[in-house]
This record gives C-alpha cells, structure tokens and sequence, in this order.
C-alpha cells in the first residue's frame, strides 16, 4: 500500500512538472478565430469536413513536439536559435513578421471577446478594458504558478462545448463514421476550407510559444518522454473539442442551411434548434476561447522578442525585472482593443489578412523547425525520425500551397462563404 | 575603438597584391587579456586564417601583410562571431543575461577585445541605421547611447559551444577570469566567499584573492586557518602581499613567521618602507568623467583646469564613483570629438592603496612608464594622485642612503 502511494505520488510530481505547455498551447490553438472558422466550416460542408480533423491532429502533433523537443534538449526557444544561427538580419525580420501576423490573430480574438460580451448582453466599451486591464494585471502580477494554473482551469471550460453538441443532439454514428471514412468528395471549395481549419490549428505563434514556454518552465531532459506525450494528449483533447464544435453547428446550423459568419453568430443560430442554454454554452466557450487568445498570443510575441533581442522575459519574475516583456504584452493588447472597439473595424478583412499571412509565414517556421531538429550539434541524439521529416515538411507545402491557393480563390472566385 | 560590425565583411588588402577576400571573424584568446590573435578571411567560400602579427591596420582600411596564412587554433582561442556575437552572455554586475549586438574592439596598446555592445544602436549598426535613427531621436530630446558591457563584467554563456550550466555556480566559476571572479564574488557575502575560495585550488585562489577589495582580503584572512593563509600569501603578488599583510595588524607576525625564507625576507623589506603613507604625497588636483561623456565634452572640462599643476589622465568612474578606465590627454585630442569615452578609455587602470608602500608606488610607476597613479579606497573610489614629481624627493632620498 505504501509502496503504491509513493508511486502515486512520483506520478504527480512528474505530472506537475510536465503539464502546461502542449496543453495550453495546443488548447490556445482554438482561440476565438479557430472556433470562427470551425463553424463556418462545418456550417458549410455538414458531417464531411470532419474528415480532416485527424490529418490535422497528426500535423499538430508532430509540430508541436519537434518544437517542445527543441526546447528541452537545447534549453533555448525559438527566437534564440534562430538569432543565434541565423544572426541579427534575419531575426529582425523574423520579428517582424511574427509580429505583424500575431497582431492579426490578437485582433481576431479581441473581436470574439467583443461579440461573446454582446451576447450576454454586457458592454462592450465596459467589459473589453476590463478584460485587458484584469489580464495584464494577472499575467504581469502573479507568480508563474499561479499563471499557468489559471490557464489551464481557462481550459476546463472548453468543455462547455461538449454539453452544447449534446444537446444539439447530432447524428452520433454519422458523425463517428465521418471521422475515419470521407463521405464527400473533395471539391476545391472544400480543399480550401481544410486549409483554412488546418491554418487556424497549427499557426506560427504556436511554434513559437510552445519552445519559449517550455524553456521558461525549465522541463530537464529527463523529462522529454512524459512532456511528449503532454503534447500528444493536448492536440488530441484539443481537437476533441473542435471535432465538439463542428458537430453541434453540423446538427444546427448546417442541418438547417443558415448562412452565418463568424462564432457569434453561430451562437446564435444554434439557439432555435437546441435551445438556449446550448447557444449559452456555446457563447460561453467562445468567451474562454478568445480570453485565453488574447493572454497567449501577446505573451508569444513578448517571449519571442525577449529570445531575439536578449531581454529578460519571463513569467517567472516580477514586473521590473522584465519591463520591456510585460510592457510588449500590454501594448498589443491595448492597441488591438482600441482597434477593435473602432465602429469601422472590419473582423472579415483582418481574419482574412491575418490566416493568409499566417499561412505564408508557417512554411518558413517549418523550415527553421527542420533545420535545427536535424542538426545534431543541437539536438544531439534526438535529431528528427525520416517519417517526422517527411511529415513536417510535407504539412509545410500543403500550408503553402494551400493558403496561396486559398488566398487566390477567396480573392478572385469570390465564393461567399469560403473561409 | 572599432566596433566589428564595422568590420565584419569588410575587404582584407594586401599590403602587395590586391584584395585578400572579406573579413568574417576574428580569433581571440578567451582567458587573461582577451587578445585577438587571428583574422579569419574569406574568398570564394574558402576561409584562411591570417595571425594578428601580420596586420598593419584595421581601421579605417583592413591591411594585411603577405605572408604565410592558414595557423592553427590554439588553446583557449575562441572566435567573435562564432561564439561571442549574437550569443548569451552574463552581465556580472547586473546579474542577469543578455544578448551580444555588437563586439567592441580597442586597438591600442594591441587589438583586443574591449567588450560588447548590448543596447539598441548595437542593432541598428548592423542595418547602417545607427546615426539616422538617433538622431532622429535626438529631435524628441531622446539621447540614445550604447549600453556597453567591458569584457571583464561578462562571461560568455556558451564557450566553444561546451555549455556553461548556469545553475551550477562553480563550474560557472570555473570558466571565468579570476578578475572577473573577483568582482562576482564580491557580490556575495564574505561566508560565501571563503566557502567559494575554499573549493579552489591555491593557485587560482591566490589570484582571485589579489583582485579582491582589501576589505574582503581583511575579513577573509582573519577567519581562514593559518596554514592555507600562508600558502595564500606566498602565492599572491609581493605588492598586495604587504598590502594584505598591513590590515592584518594581529595576524601579521604569526604568518610572516611561516613564510618561507626568501618570500618572507622580500615582504619584510617592502614592510619596513611601509611607515611612509601615501597619503602625506597626494595629491588632490584629479579630473574625472563618465564613460558615456562625449570627446568634446571631456575636452570642455579640460579648458576650465587653469589651476591644475599637473593633468596628464582623465579619470573614467561610473555612476557609483567606482574607478572603471583611464584616457591620457594625447589619445583625448585625437579622438573625434563625438565619439564616447568609452571607446578611447583602456580600462584596466594601474592603482595604488592608501596603505600602499612609497617603494611599491614607485616600482608601478615605473614599470608601466605612468606618470602619475591614482590612489583608491576599497570601494574604487579616488581619493587623489601620486605623481611621478610627488615621489621626487622620496626617491631622491632612497638613492643618497
């Protein structure tokens, strides 16, 4: 009995050392602009598109745990190997653009915040600087334990969409079955949608702050087997949960051919169907969705920097020891809220800039992804597989070509509804 | 001073046939003096390497000598690009890490490493964006200035890619200079310390335990056994030997008396001279400025020093009154007149105690060729000058007995 206890308890503590960064990062995948565009998805194409949740888990798995491989062997993030290999120019334009492309991203999760608040009727004018100014007091206030646990209680309730698809009451068998066997053939509408879905999945920011968040919570090599399958389970949980979001709009919103635009409306239209409290839940997971967005992609950007530039950044110190991180943090979130609280602001536009820019900017993350998981002088022994290469590098040029493509088609074809 | 981002790619001439290739890296020894040794250049992707004694200048053209290239890497030689620029390093006195954006290199007396430049101008240099952009600032009242780290306040993070663990101080410790040791431990509590001195080896001790303040050689010596207190003693310098053994007034005879012969009989004569203070032959006429200070401002504070009888050394202190460089007048007019101090300051400054013996005085007066040195405190702070006239007559009075 004794015995047992204490393995118990060695269990835990390898649990509390590893838990955190693939969950919170994959979970933080599906922020308000991947709960947009999974319902919009599955508003469109019904039981079908549910076929492209397992390539997709497949390509965020393996993403995922390359960069938390990278972290933990070379205890470094991103940002600094790729200062540290690919010298100042590079890193500044590097910056640049992750920069540019999460702020896209930030804006997209504000604005979910912003229509979820409408929802529940609350004021937006009221409740949005709430938010920022109760995040960044959170985030810059409290000790890096603390941070993460609130992070992932954040995470519980994306459960929320899992009693909204229940009660949505869908077609369990189909949508099992639609799973693992395609029921529809694959036009190039719907090509570019899967794009779309796999773009909002696996992004760069992610790559980013999965190396950056696993450095800062120092996970030691001993460790990496348990922290692989940390983020195997949380890519798996995570589209879980999308694959829970796509069947209550597939039961709802699709069975009843309503056009919508974006997750707020998909709340909405998923009321006469399923009743209030499902479109309550539903608004609700938007809610936690964009709030959890709007803490991760700032801080993947302030890491990011932190790791070019050489400036102290981490959660685990307090406010004037790492001004120029939190500050960074906070000013993307103000300027994104003031953005987005502007009558003129136009959600369509920025989504659209924001995932094509992303799209175009993951190849090159892919390419520097592969570059140090190859290099033994980094990596030691834990260098890539040939199957992890050939994955990695055959989801780099399906991004590409498919958000190129993607972009062309939403652009010229003007299909409405394409997301 | 010469940054390397000012070199770096620049063509390599020969000083016979025509263009060698371009600068890529420089090669220097990590340990004592950070000297360069080497330059590497390269042609066509081919990489040769040309000693340091072949050089004829840097700046503003690189021009090398011909001769035979292409020696090899000795040990401890460490390459700037490779392992300094870009890298991590440790800011020892502000304790945290930083990233590397420029490497500043100092040409006189030899070509050396001076230290790396951290702050933003040290990116913008690299995009040729340094002076538009500051003084584009400069506009809005913002006076951006380099934030620059001198190789002993740093220690590289990673040397020849064998990673330094951060987390284990002594194997930290054991990468690092013993100056620059010294100047880490004086940060810790003197328990600390002597449980630090304890784990090393005499020799390394003896000279972390020389560039310590006298204050921390006073408490340290009075709590350490005496047999490692002896061994301690004959290793270090004679000068800080008598300078350490002066604060020790209780201790003193006990450990002379275990010294060996010839140590013992060399400390003994530099003590006997020791009733001469230096304090009698300071003096207080001395003009300090800070690092950051331009050329042209230093040059101002010249003008106003009618009254001075002897100013030959501008002294450096940072913000705290510690001692951190010296410029002699001639390498002041020289300079530009808007260049930093920084860049013409050397900054290992030869020094004198308050309790520092005349004879020792005189002897570093000499053997550096320095007319004049300043006298310090423990803190580094200045308290006034000996010049070579000040020690005149003392040394007059020597040579007649």
């Amino acid at each position: 009995m004794k015995n047992y206890l204490v393995r118990l308890k060695t269990i835990l503590i390898i649990i509390a050392a590893v838990v955190g960064p693939g969950i919170i990062t994959a979970f933080a995948d599906n922020d308000a602009g991947g709960v947009a565009t999974y319902s919009l998805a599955a508003s469109k194409f019904g039981y079908g598109i549910l076929t492209t949740l397992v390539p997709i888990t497949i390509v965020l798995l393996i993403t995922q745990e390359i960069g938390a491989r990278i972290a933990i062997v070379s205890e470094k993030g991103l940002g600094d190997l790729i200062r540290e290999r690919y010298r100042i120019k590079v890193s500044v334009f590097i910056f640049a653009l992750l920069l540019l492309v999460n702020f896209g991203v930030i804006l997209q999760n504000l604005s979910g915040l912003k229509s979820a608040y409408g929802l529940f009727g609350l004021n937006i004018y009221v409740f949005l600087p709430l938010t920022v100014a109760t995040l960044f007091l959170f985030v810059a206030g409290l000790s890096y334990n603390i941070v993460e646990k609130f992070f992932l209680a954040l995470i519980v309730f994306y459960t929320t969409y899992i009693f909204s698809a229940i009660l949505a009451k869908p077609d369990w068998t189909q949508a099992a079955v639609s799973l693992v066997y395609p029921t529809r053939m694959p036009t190039v509408d719907y090509l570019f949608t899967s794009v779309a879905v796999l773009g909002t999945t696996v992004t760069a920011w992610g790559q980013f702050f999965i190396n950056s968040y696993i450095k800062d919570k120092k996970i030691s090599l001993d460790k990496l087997k348990y922290s692989r399958w940390e983020v195997y389970i949380g890519a798996l949980l995570t589209n879980l949960i999308s694959f829970f979001i796509m069947v209550a709009v597939i039961a709802t919103v699709y069975k009843n051919q309503i056009v919508i635009s974006d997750g707020a409306e998909a709340a909405l239209a998923i009321k006469p169907f399923a009743g209030p409290f499902a479109s309550y839940l539903f608004a609700f997971g938007l809610l936690v969705a964009g709030f959890l967005g709007s803490a991760i992609v700032p801080l993947a950007t302030a890491y990011a920097f932190s790791e070019f530039f050489g400036y102290e950044g981490s959660l685990d110190v307090k406010f004037h020891q790492s001004r120029v991180f939190y500050i960074l943090f906070l000013l993307q979130i103000v300027a994104g809220s003031i953005l987005v609280l502007m009558p003129e602001f136009s959600l369509f536009k920025i989504t659209l800039a924001a995932d094509f820019l992303n799209g175009m900017f993951l190849p090159l993350i892919i390419y520097f992804l592969y570059r140090f998981a190859n290099n033994a002088d980094i990596m030691g022994r834990y260098t890539n597989s040939r199957l992890q290469n050939y994955l990695l590098l055959g989801s780099g040029a399906a991004i590409f070509i498919g958000s190129l493509v993607g972009l062309l088609g939403k652009l010229f074809l003007s299909t409405p509804g394409v997301v | 001073m010469i940054y390397f981002s000012e070199l770096k790619n620049r063509s390599v001439l020969s000083s016979e046939n025509g263009t060698l290739g371009v600068l890529a890296d420089l090669i220097f020894r990590a340990f004592d003096v950070p000297v360069i040794t080497k330059l590497v250049v390269t042609r066509d992707g081919q990489s040769s390497i040309i000693p340091v004694s072949f050089v004829k200048s840097l700046s503003p053209k690189i021009v090398v000598n011909d001769g035979q290239t292409d020696t090899a890497l000795t040990e401890n030689e460490i390459y700037v690009t490779k392992n300094i620029l870009d890298q991590q390093i440790i800011d020892i006195k502000g304790n945290k890490i930083v990233r590397v954006n420029d490497v500043v290199i100092q040409d006189k007396p030899q070509f050396m490493i001076a230290g790396v430049d951290i702050g933003l101008l040290g990116v913008l240099r690299w995009f040729h964006l340094e002076n538009p952009i500051s003084s584009f600032l400069r506009l809005f009242g913002i006076n951006v200035v380099s934030q620059f780290l001198s190789w002993g306040d740093i220690q590289p993070l990673e040397l020849n890619r064998g990673k330094v663990v951060m987390r284990q101080e002594d194997k930290k410790l054991r990468r690092l200079m013993p100056e620059d040791l010294a100047d880490h431990l004086e940060k810790m509590s003197i328990k600390n310390i002597s449980k630090v001195i304890d784990l090393m080896d005499d020799r390394l001790a003896a000279e972390v335990v020389e560039d310590l303040n006298l204050t921390y050689q006073q408490s340290l010596f009075q709590t350490m056994p005496i047999e490692r207190t002896v061994k301690l003693i004959e290793r270090v310098d004679p000068d800080e030997a008598v300078d350490i053994l002066l604060s020790l007034p209780q201790r003193k005879k006990q450990i002379l008396s275990r010294l060996g012969p010839d140590k013992r009989k060399e400390i003994e004569n530099l003590l006997k001279h020791s009733g001469t203070p230096i304090g009698g032959l300071m003096t207080s006429e001395f003009l300090t400025c800070y690092p950051e200070d331009s050329v042209s401002k230093v040059r101002g504070m010249v003008k106003k020093t009618q009254e001075f009888s002897f100013l030959k050394y501008i002294y450096v202190i940072n913000h705290d009154d510690h001692l951190t460089g010296v410029v002699n007048l001639h390498e002041l007019l020289l300079a530009n007149w808007d260049a930093p101090i920084y860049k013409i300051m050397v900054p290992q400054v030869v020094v004198v105690h308050l309790s520092t013996p005349i004879e020792i005085a005189i002897k570093r007066l000499l053997k550096y060729k320095l007319e004049a040195l300043p006298v310090i405190d423990d803190k580094r702070k200045i308290l006034g000058l000996v010049t070579f006239d000040d020690i005149a007559q003392p040394l007059m009075d020597r040579l007649i007995l």
